[in-house]
């Protein structure tokens, strides 16, 4: 085998031109659970918050509004933010976790994003890796170390922008890409098919299939839709269901009653009547729901509780 | 702002999340490095008292018992 041939071999199997090498997740913004490509607002100066699939957001000055748009073609899309008067910035950006980065240490990376802005002309992009394992703190206390930092020049017009990262040894933690913009007063700025690969080489964008792309964002986040609990006598109930993939921790859940009540369920028996009873714990890696047995559901009846909205989140 | 309850699942107040004690979790960890700044918890809410049971009329009660009137006097010897 001559040394040519070798090096095409090491590149198909885990180099620039192997399969899965994009290493951010939802990089095209297809997938988006949590918004279904409804507008969503930013809180200017508060904690950040997820998006499209595996993206967070975050603006200070000022609020901001996001939102998933069409592409081109269908099955094609865009993240956008529209600017308001005293923006000062926004961040855009994504957590990769450890194991799905390690890799990357002591080795060469290439960042490629489609960029556009109708106001400004540049955007600024950074890499971090976590202190510590997937731990990358807060936007007001990080726990994080710069990689790189460096700009975008961007146009109104949607653009293909690379660079190489150097990712040190030490990022074998979790790595962090995040976006951003300065005062983003007016106009639009947006931003998609965002990869991170191995080697020099900005190959082109990796499209995966929606469905794989969905089970991977289903790591980190699942709208489970509706969920029913059985009951074991007047005061006690529990619904067990499954995650249609492994999430990356136990995830915090949230769920609301048939009139959108944040953490109340509903009691079926004969029509369905908001409940005032308080989630009294759950397990993670199954999805189980217990409603504590302090509380009576209701009188001499044996009946079944359903959860409507279950969103489970394991984001990092 | 969080609530304890009676398990060991946090709830986080501004959106009535229910938060478990996974250090995995972050927003787990939010919770305990707001505590570490100083901060308490709010306790477990009481538990409400159990409903009352259903008084039930004697009406009622004997038809529930599927028995007539006939046979609850012949077995009290009323006959």
């Amino acid at each position: 085998m001559s040394q040519t041939t070798a090096q095409l071999v090491s590149e198909i199997n885990g180099g620039s031109i192997s399969g899965t090498r994009n290493r951010i997740i939802n990089g095209a913004m297809a997938a988006d659970q949590r918004n279904a490509g409804a507008s969503q607002t930013f809180t200017a100066a508060a904690a950040l918050a997820y998006s499209v699939d595996r993206w967070y957001g975050y603006s200070t000055g000022a609020n901001v509004t996001g939102q998933r748009i069409q592409g081109a073609t269908v099955g094609q899309f865009y993240y956008r933010f529209t600017g308001a008067a005293s923006v000062t910035a926004i961040g855009f950006g994504q957590r990769i976790e450890q194991l799905n980065s390690a890799e990357l240490a002591s080795t060469t990376a290439t960042l490629s994003v489609d960029l556009a802005n109708s106001l400004l002309t540049s955007v600024t992009w950074t890499a971090f890796y976590a202190n510590t394992a997937d731990t990358f703190g807060t936007l007001a206390s990080p726990t994080r170390t710069q990689i790189a930092t460096g700009t975008f020049t961007v146009t109104s017009t949607v653009t293909r922008c690379s660079t190489n990262i150097s990712v040190p040894a030490a990022a074998t933690t979790g790595i962090e890409i995040v976006f951003t913009v300065g005062a983003q007063t007016s106009g639009t700025w947006t931003i998609g098919n965002v990869q991170l690969e191995p080697g020099t080489v900005a190959t082109p964008f990796e499209r995966r299939s929606y469905g794989l792309e969905l089970a991977l964002c289903q790591r980190y986040y699942l709208s489970y839709g509706d969920f029913h609990i059985g009951m074991n006598g007047n005061t006690n109930a529990q619904g067990d269901g499954a995650f249609p993939v492994q999430m990356r921790a136990s995830p915090t859940l949230s769920y609301t009653d048939t009139s959108g009540v944040a953490n109340q369920v509903s009691i079926w028996s004969g029509t369905f009547n908001s409940s005032t009873f308080t989630n009294g714990g759950f397990a993670a890696s199954t999805l189980r729901v217990v409603l504590d047995a302090s509380t009576s559901f209701s009188s001499g009846t044996s009946s079944w509780l359903r959860a409507y909205n279950v969103k489970l989140s394991a984001e990092l | 702002m969080y609530q304890l309850t009676t398990s060991t699942s946090i709830i986080r107040l501004t959106d009535n999340a229910c938060i478990p004690p996974d250090p995995a979790n972050r927003d787990y960890r939010e919770y305990l490095e707001w505590v570490d700044a100083g901060n308490t918890p709010e306790p477990a809410p009481e538990p409400p008292a159990p409903l009352d049971p259903v008084e039930l009329t004697p009406v009622e009660k004997l038809a529930a018992s599927s028995l007539t009137i006939e046979e609850l006097k012949q077995l009290l010897g009323l006959n």
